[in-house]
């Protein structure tokens, strides 16, 4: 016989201890992804035993092959369509009965079976004895005790799998006996199947008429009409002889055969499986401490993720500044290679600001896995359970809303934890007007300009507050409308407390972190991408104002305030000394800022204008100007010796340590005053007016021209080709264009501003960003900014992964479209009305 | 062994007298039988793969107003929304 590689699916109920045996068979050999359409994530593993190759394939945990839940439906066709070699369910041994309500229906199917008999450890403990053998027989399928997480038995598994893959004939697969009339009624329907399909066996028919008395839906639309009124008249003939619809009978009597196996060949001393997890519960899930618990531990899940991710979080971000700052190296400085821009701006910029969130969500998933594992994640379900149920969902959604404070990317992927679909998309989808972390850098811009300091608090707890609302809402109206179908009914195991193991959440902490690298990775790295090109071309060749005349008109005025200066400190008035000086200064200046540090031109540049000043030093008057040189030095070395100190020591004004490091630098200041006091008044003048109002009139020419540029690019022209419809909504192409960068990432709209009104550098502390934005803006304006970037278009990283989550494009771009839609709407609606009241 | 009510009998406004009545009406640390489940087809199926199966004996172990109750079902700890807790009949 060929040694083919043999086929294992994994079934198994829910907290059975399925993946922890997944993990075990195939380690770090793994593939996760999604079964084609649904959100249900299929797990694929390898191993090798007896030299055979082994693929296990992890079906969904679920309690039942019927047809009601994607998950059932997934398992069950995977069984059916792709033929496993072996089906391995995994039992929770310690509660037999419930879980070999699966095993009899896999039992039914006719597949080769192997049961493992998990948590044997714990059944043991409870005094459960089982004769295996007998229940075997019963079965029909071998039985293979296991302890999970401590790897027992898993090579008796594998034993068990390969003797059942390379079982020459069939095993004998014992039937149900679902009773005399019921049985007739199957005959009936199986005689009618079996003259219309050809090839099908004996077992599968059987199968197909159990499924189609149960009215499963799938197997129904898939037989011909005379097949589905006979099976309408056996129904009907059931349920007036019983008075219960078929399904309740069968499934009763599958749990007959059950309980007939269990009180054969299984002795039990007492039912003590839940007495610990149950004292837990009295006080977890008790109605004065429940919440309060809850409450706690959320609180840490949070201050874990986002305060202990924080110092690793620097690290990377001082990584790829530093990566940043090598690259550069390789250009001449200030070249304008797009090449360079490229991967600076664009791909170090995109990836870095994506990698730069893995340690929160590293963390986040930790404490979501001991939360999961540990068995309390059913508990907080409950708890929250009665507040959420008003919005249409449960208990269990409410975990993602939370984590979408912090940052919507882990919230959206925490909605793996819901397994109802509706509930998880409308999770999803709401998931992003849950105010994140990135947008406070925008309310921090804004609110301080324009609103008073006392409205300051409650201005941003307003914004929160419009999120949560508007999140509580959309739920609401997406459960009545495309998510509509009567609200989910909740059920929920609750399974016992264990204490979860190292390998265990570690294992689901790498593999939710992996995916997000890799998938999210991809994708915002392309979009990144495509952002950089949006904003840095076309390329503007030839500029609407001459920026360099304008850099040089700024120069000569400077130079003519500089040669105002003379006569200040003894030099002659037609002295044109001071000015070369000057002069030679800032031709350093300009000549260095086209070379590294490292490069020879940089110190040649520095040495070229020793040289000058030094030869300026021999002529007349030379030495008045060495003196002003050797002041004003001297004031700088005092200034910045106190900047210093107070950056390093981090001194607080008003502190005793920041009084001291003052008074030493005003002291010094004084006695340069006492021994030149003209050279000293010069040399201030020239520091604290002439040179920084240069600098200024420099930046402003820099920023301007970057401006233009700005404008001239894609999403430049985007901004303009918005305004009329943002004109609306009081906002202008420069908002528009600061929109198009925030979708990039929050944040970025504050930068884009920054760029946009010519600012350098912008931050959200920019007092002259403010400046400029209060001259130009009404507070109206202002709100309405907040509350479009609050509601609008969720950034690229979020649609990446609602992309990925719910696998299809359509919901993410459904939640694009609808988020954008509902913020202009909704700032539509208050600036007009604000309008037309007068506010603002 | 399928001591079945019959339809009429399970849903006559004096099923009181036999002590049936809705799950979410029984307090904590009562014993029960379940006796049915009004609900559709589906509901039905998913409760009964868990366990809910009419006749099983029940525990409830929490029920608060308003809330989520949870019953022991086979050995297990079972969570049901409210309403459903009252679609569940039992005696
Ligand atoms: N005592 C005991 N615990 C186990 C065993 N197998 C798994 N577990 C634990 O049971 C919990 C749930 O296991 P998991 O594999 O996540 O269950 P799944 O829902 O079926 O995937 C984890 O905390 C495991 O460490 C076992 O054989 N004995
Ligand atoms: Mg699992």
């Amino acid at each position: 016989m060929t040694r083919k590689r043999i086929v294992v699916a994994l079934a198994g109920n829910p907290n059975s201890g399925k993946s922890t045996i997944f993990n075990d068979l195939t380690g770090a050999h793994q593939h996760v992804g999604n079964y084609p359409g649904v959100t249900v994530e299929k797990k694929e593993g390898a191993c090798r035993h007896d030299g055979r190759e082994i693929t296990v394939v992890d079906l969904p945990g679920t309690y039942s092959l019927s047809a009601y839940s994607i998950e059932e439906l997934v398992a069950r066709n995977v069984i059916i369509d792709e033929k496993p070699d072996v089906v391995v369910d995994i039992v929770d041994a310690s509660n037999l009965e419930r879980n070999l309500y699966l095993a009899v229906q896999i039992m039914e199917l006719g597949v080769p079976l192997v049961l493992a008999f998990n948590m044997s450890d714990v059944a043991r403990a409870r005094g459960i004895e089982f004769d295996l053998e007998k229940l075997s027989r019963f079965l029909g399928a071998p039985i293979v005790p296991t302890v999970g997480h401590k790897g027992k038995g898993t090579k008796e598994l594998l034993d068990a799998v390969v003797a059942a893959a390379t079982r020459k004939t069939a095993q004998d697969m014992p039937n149900i006996d679902y009773g005399r009339e019921v049985e007739e009624e199957i005959l009936k329907i199986a005689a009618a199947l079996q003259t219309e399909a050809s090839s099908a066996d004996a077992r599968h028919v059987r199968w197909l008429a159990v499924k189609l008395l149960e009215g499963d839906k799938n197997v129904r639309e898939k037989v011909s009409r005379t097949v589905q009124e006979i099976t309408e008249k056996s129904e009907s003939h059931l349920a007036k002889i019983f008075g219960d619809p078929a399904e309740i009978i069968i499934t009763d009597r599958r749990y007959g055969f059950i309980s007939g196996a269990c009180q054969e060949a299984v002795r039990s001393t007492v039912e003590a499986r839940h007495t610990m997890s149950d004292r837990i519960d009295a006080v977890a899930t008790s109605r004065v401490l429940g919440l309060p618990i809850f409450l706690g531990l959320m609180y840490l899940v949070f201050h874990l993720t986002f305060t202990l991710g924080d110092p690793p979080m620097g690290w990377i971000e001082k990584f790829f500044g530093w990566l940043g700052g090598v690259l550069e190296t390789w250009w001449p400085k200030g070249s304008e290679s797009i090449l360079k821009s490229l991967l600076v701006d664009g791909i170090i910029g995109g990836v870095g600001g994506v990698i730069v969130f893995l340690p929160n969500i590293l963390l986040l998933f930790l404490a979501i896995a001991i939360l999961e594992d540990s068995g309390y994640m059913a508990r907080a379900a409950f708890i929250m359970d009665r507040l959420m149920h008003k919005i249409g969902l449960h208990g269990k959604s409410f975990i993602p809303m939370l984590l979408g404070f912090g940052c919507s990317v882990p919230a959206i992927m925490a909605t793996r934890t819901l397994e109802n679909q509706r509930d998880r998309l409308t999770t999803m989808l709401v998931t992003p007007l849950i105010s994140c972390g990135a947008r406070l850098p925008i309310y921090a811009l804004i609110i301080p300009a324009f609103f008073p300091g006392r409205l300051h608090a409650p201005m941003l707890w307003t914004i929160y507050i419009i999120g949560i609302v508007l999140a509580i809402v959309s739920a609401k109206v997406l459960r009545t409308t495309i998510f509509r179908g009567e609200s989910t009914p909740f059920v929920m195991e609750l399974p016992p407390y264990r204490i979860p193991t190292l390998k265990g959440i570690l294992l689901h902490m790498w593999e939710r972190g992996w995916l997000y690298l890799k998938k999210a990775g991809t994708v915002i790295l392309g979009i990144s991408i495509l952002l950089w090109g949006m904003t840095n071309f076309p390329k503007k060749q030839t500029f609407d104002r001459d920026y360099e005349t304008q850099t040089r008109q700024a120069e000569a005025a400077c130079l003519d305030d500089v040669r105002g200066l003379n006569s200040k400190f003894g030099l002659a008035t037609g002295s044109d000394i001071l000015v070369r000086a000057i002069q030679a200064e800032l031709d350093m200046a300009a000549e260095q800022k086209k070379h590294h540090e490292t490069e020879p031109g940089f110190a040649e540049a520095a040495k070229r204008k020793d040289a000058a000043i030094e030869a300026l030093g021999r002529q007349d008057g030379g030495d008045r100007l060495m003196k002003f040189l050797e002041v004003r030095q001297a004031i700088r070395d005092a200034r910045a010796a106190f900047d210093g100190a107070v950056l390093e020591k981090k001194l607080v004004e008003g502190t005793p340590g920041y009084f001291a490091a003052r008074s030493g630098c005003d002291a010094a200041l004084a006695n340069l005053q006492k021994a030149e006091p003209e050279v000293y008044a010069a040399a201030i003048r020239y520091l604290d007016n002439i040179r920084s109002s240069f600098e200024g009139a420099a930046e402003d020419v820099a920023k301007a021209r970057q401006a233009e540029e700005l404008a001239y690019t894609i999403s430049g022209r985007i901004g303009h080709a918005l305004e009329p419809i943002l004109k609306p909504l009081g906002f202008d192409w420069k908002i528009g264009t600061a929109l198009i960068g925030a979708f990039a990432a929050k944040e970025v709209f504050v930068a884009q501003m920054g760029i946009v009104y010519s600012v350098g550098e912008a931050d959200e502390k920019s007092e002259a960003l403010r400046e400029k934005l209060k001259a130009d803006y009404s507070p109206l304006i202002a709100f309405c900014i907040m509350l479009f970037c609050l509601t609008s278009a969720p950034c690229m990283a979020t649609i990446a992964i609602t992309r990925r989550e719910s696998n299809s494009w359509g919901w993410a771009l459904f939640q694009l479209g609808a988020l954008t839609v509902l913020a202009y709407v909704l700032t539509l609606c208050v600036f007009q009305l604000g309008s037309i009241l007068g506010i603002g | 062994m399928m001591n079945k009510h019959l339809p009429g009998a399970a849903s006559t406004p004096r099923s009181g007298a036999h002590g049936a009545k809705p799950l979410a009406m029984v307090e904590a640390g009562k014993r029960v039988r379940l006796k049915a489940i009004q609900s559709g087809r589906e509901l039905q199926a998913r409760l009964a793969a868990m366990g809910l199966t009419p006749g099983i004996e029940i525990e409830v172990i929490r029920n608060q107003s308003g809330g989520p109750c949870i019953v022991a079902v086979r050995g297990s700890r079972i969570m049901l929304g409210r309403g459903m807790a009252h679609g569940i009949i039992v005696g």
